[in-house]
């Protein structure tokens, strides 16, 4: 099985309905995984660098009286990257759900 | 901004200032404290006054980002930059050692050549701090100023070729120094002259070698200061008054002036010896000698030096970082 738990991979996924900002990513990837246990700030290195990679689009917004705000999109090397991970997570779901036995995931819970 | 946040921040910025470009860290510490702002902003319904806290506590601690942040753009541990300027340093060293070897007689602005030297080492030292801590222009402005210091001690050590081992203050002096069982006087005047007794110094050893029988000196008079200078040259006992030497002045103009002084003194004594052409000819290519030698070695060390010890400190940084990104320095994965 190819797959594994990524941060990178459920950025990429928090990204594909469209902008969001760190907090924003942060709030959505909150209780979906325990990649951010020691602290919603260590997602920061993970999105400049993803940002270096070219897999995302950065903009900053002006917020009068406020610090500016950083948001990100998906590049087109960030969703190939996506469907890519997609990919691999059904590889692996199908895989442990063999060895596991119990119900089957459906296509659409793969999808999502 | 909550008391909380803004500590936070701070403290952010205190562990990434000097090891991230500024721009860069003044939009990172932006993108924190939009995060921090919102993150209070969702919690204080819930939490209340203590919402900031939660969201500072949610968000993780500034050392560990800061850590994690600089590991992502493979920055290496300070002591690990370390290493630029230690190289610096015993590369200063090294280049005074080898001064002192061989300029140990060389003087710039009556201080030896080796002192001046290790003077002008300092801007190149702190230019090798600079790049340390990534401070490329800071280090290219004070290598700059490390090729004027060097241009300017190159250009203070052409009016000054040898000095005499001994001074005196303001008024003349005799000086014994015995060479080859032959005592030889000089009386010099103090500064003005100083240079000018290393080109006579010459004369009358290339003298006294080929006629070590003679007694040669010279005595010479402050005179009227500042640049009126009566003076006298004595050669074997023959006295040759010179007249006075107006507008005198130290410097490349001094030292020919005295140098066709010496000369025609010479000449003269010469001709009352039957002295051949040979002699003068060699006295004069003696003289000669201190200035190309010394002034072409100097302009090539010093200049060439100041150059090259940055372009050295440039590649060493640059190996450093190298080194560093092919060791993956303690980089780790975002997860638990």
């Amino acid at each position: 099985m190819a797959f594994r738990s990524d941060v990178e991979a459920l950025v990429l996924g928090a990204l594909q309905d469209g902008a969001l900002h760190g907090y924003g990513i942060a709030k959505r990837l909150r209780g979906t995984s325990k990649a951010l246990a020691i602290g919603e700030g260590q997602l920061y290195p993970v999105l400049h660098r993803m940002e270096a990679e070219g897999l995302l689009a950065a903009d900053w917004i002006d917020q009068p009286g406020k610090p500016d705000r950083k948001t990100y999109t998906l590049t087109e090397a960030g969703r190939a990257a996506l469907a890519k991970s997609r990919a691999e997570w059904k590889e692996f779901a199908a895989g442990v759900g063999s060895v596991l036995g119990g119900p089957k995931l459906s296509e659409r819970a793969c999808d999502a | 901004m909550h008391r909380k946040v803004g500590w936070y921040i701070t403290d952010l910025e205190s562990r990434l200032t000097g090891r991230m470009p500024k721009d860069e860290l003044a939009r990172f510490l932006d993108e924190t404290e939009d995060h921090l702002c919102s993150s209070a902003e969702d919690l204080e319904p819930e939490m209340g006054s203590n919402a900031a806290v939660e969201a500072v506590t949610r968000f993780g601690r500034p050392g560990t980002l800061a850590r994690r942040t600089l590991q992502a753009r493979y920055v290496p541990p300070p002591y690990w930059r370390a290493a630029t300027p230690v190289i610096a340093l015993i590369l200063v060293l090294v280049c005074s050692l080898a001064a002192w070897n061989s300029f140990d007689d060389v003087r710039v602005l009556g201080a030896p050549f080796p002192q001046v030297l290790a003077i002008a080492c300092i801007p190149f030292l702190l230019a090798a701090l600079a790049l340390a801590r990534q401070r490329v222009t800071l280090a290219l402005a004070v290598a700059s100023t490390l090729g004027g210091v060097c241009a300017a001690a190159i250009l203070a050590a052409t009016t000054i070729s040898v000095d005499l081992d001994f001074q005196t203050g303001g008024t003349p002096a005799t000086i014994q120094m015995p060479s080859r069982g032959l005592d030889r006087k000089l009386t010099f005047m103090e500064r003005s002259a100083r240079s000018a007794n290393g080109m006579m110094e010459s004369l009358f050893n290339t003298a006294k070698d080929r006629y070590d029988d003679k007694h040669v000196s010279w005595a010479g008079d402050n005179g009227t200061p500042p640049f009126q200078v009566p003076v006298d040259v004595f050669i074997d006992g023959w006295g040759v008054p010179m007249g006075e030497v107006k507008e005198f002045r130290t410097g490349p103009e001094a030292q020919v002036a005295w140098f066709h002084l010496g000369r025609a003194a010479l000449a003269k004594w010469q001709a009352s010896r039957g002295v051949g052409e040979g002699l003068v000819q060699e006295m004069r290519a003696q003289v000669a000698r201190p200035w190309s030698a010394r002034f072409g070695g100097v302009l090539l060390g010093s200049l060439g030096a100041g150059a090259q010890m940055l372009l050295l400190l440039m590649g060493v940084n640059e190996l450093a970082l190298l080194l560093a990104r092919g060791l993956r320095f303690r980089r780790c994965r975002e997860f638990a």
